[in-house]
């Protein structure tokens, strides 16, 4: 039996914070407004004195949570690896930066700790006590370009077998199950200059899987033409929908990345409902974040509409 | 569209002379980093600011975060200064030349992203803004 719930992470908020200047806070606040129960908080995005917040900070922040009856969803940690001028964190820095994040998110009574792949299977296995004393489960996100059978996660893998996901798993953004382009794609395409008709056509040819090159010379693409054609072969022909069971098999926190819901709440490019089917397939029980990144592309979206209606459609999947 | 990543790096109208007893001895002006998460000192390389087409040696600028200066050519040893997510920076600059009529003041740095790649294969978003400044 499944036990999904709705969260959403600060990330999605970024042009809010950056150029809005609206507060944490007000961010809770509105999200908790909508119906959300969790927030994830992102580190690096927010926390005063990254990656070492004051106590002062922390207790501030359970205080505020806690006022908005919101539970802390996951600590978004980062492993900044390239962080000083001309050479890596090393093994054991990357060990110490980490369970530093472990401790932040126990204080602030978060049982996640969302953090980057650049970390390590080995670091993993040397935080196992930290794990089972503060009872977090560390997860590793699973983001575009990467995918569970390359080098980089092929060690991920076997440890979470080994584990059985108790202590670690993944994170899948939602980002690597788009089918189609979104909207955001659409719109910088008009704006680039290709017409609602000639963009129809280069995305039936797409959706029909005819080869790029085929597809230029069919249409008699010009140049503007042919690079959209090209970005969204790039973009969007590889997915991981195949693996969509395995990771949410291993997964106790993901996040529902998006770019732009329509208002019958409708995503051109991710099908939630064949992720949230699968979510129940394989009894998830943990949050699900939204993550809106429609201002990668467009700033003048309402964040906080964008965010209702992840709310609203996956309540009606749920 | 504007995006996030394509807003203004140079805040408009924070230029300013820095003088004393009628003498010119200097400017400052603010700028962000265009990123979505805050940023340490160490990951913006190449920061190179000119005005009228004259770089400015980073031994005459100071970056002021938080209250305190560092000498921008230390920038790269800056690991644990953050500039966060939606302030701002001001950039002083040590300038005896005229400052009165109309300039071009430039900024461009390289935002290395800090948790992609590893040395030598980093991943970097180059920032690039300019505007005229009066005085």
């Amino acid at each position: 039996m499944s036990n999904i719930k709705l969260s959403v992470s600060t990330f999605s908020a970024g042009k809010d914070f950056a150029i809005d200047g609206i507060s944490l806070e007000d961010f809770v606040r509105r999200a908790a407004e909508i119906g959300y129960t969790g927030i994830e908080l992102v580190s690096a995005q927010l926390v005063p004195g990254y990656p070492y917040p004051t106590d002062e900070w922390i207790e501030e922040t359970k205080a505020l949570l806690e006022k908005y009856n919101m539970e802390l969803a996951a600590y978004g940690g980062y492993v900044d690896v390239v962080r000083f001028s001309g050479r890596d964190l090393t093994k054991e820095e990357i060990v110490s930066l980490t369970r530093n994040d472990m401790v932040i998110a126990h204080r602030l009574g978060s049982k996640v700790l969302k953090t980057g792949e650049s970390i390590g299977a080995d670091v993993l296995r040397e935080l196992l006590p930290d794990c089972e004393r503060w009872d977090i489960w560390i997860g590793m996100e699973l983001h575009g370009p990467e995918d569970l059978h390359g080098a980089r996660w092929t060690p991920y893998m076997e440890l979470f077998r080994e584990d059985g996901g108790k202590h670690f798993g993944i994170v899948p953004d939602t980002g690597i199950y788009q089918e189609m382009p979104n909207e955001m794609f659409v719109r910088e395409s008009l704006e680039a200059g290709v017409s609602p008709e000639r963009y129809a056509a280069i995305e039936a040819g797409f959706a029909a899987k005819k080869p790029v090159d085929d597809l230029c010379a069919e249409l008699n693409l010009n140049e503007v033409e042919a690079k959209v054609a090209n970005q969204m072969y790039g973009g969007y022909t590889v997915n991981q929908i195949a693996d969509m069971d395995v990771s949410f098999q291993y997964s106790r926190y993901a996040h529902g990345k998006y770019f732009y819901l329509e208002e019958d709440l409708r995503d051109r490019g991710i099908n939630f409902a064949n992720i949230v089917e699968c979510m129940k397939r394989q009894n998830y029980d943990g949050f699900i974040s939204a993550e809106y990144e429609g201002y990668f592309h467009d700033t003048s979206e309402d964040t906080f509409e964008q965010l209702d209606r992840f709310y609203r459609l996956m309540e009606s999947l749920i | 569209m504007e995006n996030i990543f394509t807003r203004t790096a140079l805040v408009r109208d924070s230029f300013q002379v820095i003088s004393y007893d009628d003498i010119q001895y200097g400017f400052f002006f603010r700028f962000n980093t265009k990123d979505t998460r805050g940023i340490y000192l160490s990951c913006l390389e190449k920061f190179t600011v000119e005005l009228d087409g004259v770089e400015i040696s980073p031994y005459d600028m100071t970056i002021r975060v938080d209250g305190k200066e560092y000498l921008v050519a230390l920038m790269p040893e800056l690991s644990s200064v953050v500039l966060d997510l939606g302030k701002e920076a001001t950039v002083k600059v040590r300038w005896y030349g005229d400052l009165s009529g109309e300039h071009n003041l430039s900024l461009s740095f390289f935002d290395r992203v800090p948790f992609i790649g590893c040395t030598g294969r980093t991943v970097a978003a180059p920032a690039k803004d300019q505007m005229k400044v009066g005085v």
